[in-house]
């Protein structure tokens, strides 16, 4: 009887044994797992408007060439020659600028990303030279749903791209040279058939337009000379508001 | 101060009238002290809400253009009058006739 016992003992404590080393090593493969993402989804690609998914368009030397990436460039390049007045670069042109900067990046690692100042000086300059204000540029490129940050992101390549190139070129010989030789040797691959439904894709969706109607009234908080702040859409909430405008005191 | 003698008439249509210049809040208050105006009269002293309803120096004298705006109370413009002149203005009676 006694021994009897002891053995059920036993078998619960062994029981028990492996059910605690069978967490153990549950929890040992979900730790495994997350460090290596296996569980965790991983991070969404960057929103862009046209493709949920940023297959390559292209690869160099192994690196992708997001569809994102490209569809997003393509836009802008559009946008920004229409601004400027020029003819804009074919989609084919745009892909091809954004390999010769994967080249460059790849090429020149160390380069430094430009500040933020650096960035917007740019960005004005672009502007006064071509006579337009940042508005209009805001606006152009609502129009085919892009917003002013994706414009930044793109001159920050550019800029980055830019002093790449210079310090490729430091000891001599021209850019167009160095990606002459370096095009020839690079492994670059396009797949031409994603580039055409991504294009398909791009220009079939209508561009997203606001509803049409006028604006409603700009809403703002000034002081009353009482020193209470008056809120426009406060007092819109109780009844019409009329606003009127002197042009000046008395 | 014509908009002044028809505030009751403003009030009695639910609708609220206030006032906006360009200037110090200083000289607003004196001005609204001087005027006895029953209204608030706000300092745009930086002209942001006057840039932001587009009268800004229209007339290009450095101050809003006479204007006026009725509100509808889903925030729709029903009506604006914008002044070609320092003394070009509506009457208080077409302003409430504008009024919904």
């Amino acid at each position: 009887m006694r021994g009897e016992m002891g053995r059920q003992e036993s078998r619960g404590w062994i029981a028990l044994l492996l059910a605690g080393g069978g967490a153990a090593v549950f929890l040992l493969l979900v730790v495994f797992l997350l460090s290596r993402g296996g569980l965790a989804p991983p991070p969404p690609p960057t929103p862009a408007p046209t493709s949920p998914a940023d297959l390559p368009v292209a690869m160099v030397n192994g690196q992708p060439i997001g569809v994102n990436l490209w569809a997003e460039t393509v836009l802008i390049d559009q946008v920004m020659s229409g601004l400027a007045g020029v003819p804009a670069p074919s989609p084919e042109e745009t892909l091809d600028q954004l390999i010769n900067q994967a080249l460059v990046l790849q090429a020149a690692p160390s380069v430094e990303t430009p500040s933020d100042e650096e960035v917007e000086a740019y960005i004005a300059a672009l502007e006064a030279g071509w006579g337009v204000s940042d508005e209009q540029v805001v606006d152009a490129l609502k129009g085919v749903g892009l917003d002013r940050e994706a414009w930044k992101r793109s001159i920050t390549r550019l800029l980055t791209v830019q002093r790449g190139q210079e310090a490729l070129v430091a000891e001599g010989g021209t850019i167009e040279e160095w990606l002459t030789q370096e095009r020839e040797r690079a492994e670059v691959v396009v797949y031409q058939e994603r580039m055409a439904q991504a294009l398909a894709a791009l220009f079939a969706t209508p561009s997203p337009s606001p509803t049409p109607g006028p604006p409603p009234a700009p809403d703002f908080t000034l002081k009353e000379t009482s020193g209470d702040p008056f809120t426009l859409y406060d007092h819109l909430a109780e009844g019409p508001v009329v606003l009127v405008f002197f042009q000046r005191c008395g | 101060m014509e908009l002044r003698d028809h505030y009751r008439e403003f009030r009695g249509k639910g609708a609220y009238l206030a006032a906006l210049v360009v200037a110090s809040p200083d000289s607003v208050r004196q001005t609204k002290q001087a005027l006895g105006l029953p209204y608030p009269v706000l300092a745009d002293t930086d002209h942001r809400v006057s840039d932001a309803y587009e009268v800004y120096d229209l007339l290009g004298d450095g101050y809003a253009a006479p204007a006026v705006f009725v509100i509808d109370t889903d925030g729709q413009i029903l009506w604006q009058y914008i002044g070609k002149d320092p003394h070009d203005r509506p009457s208080a009676q077409e302003i409430l006739s504008k009024l919904p």
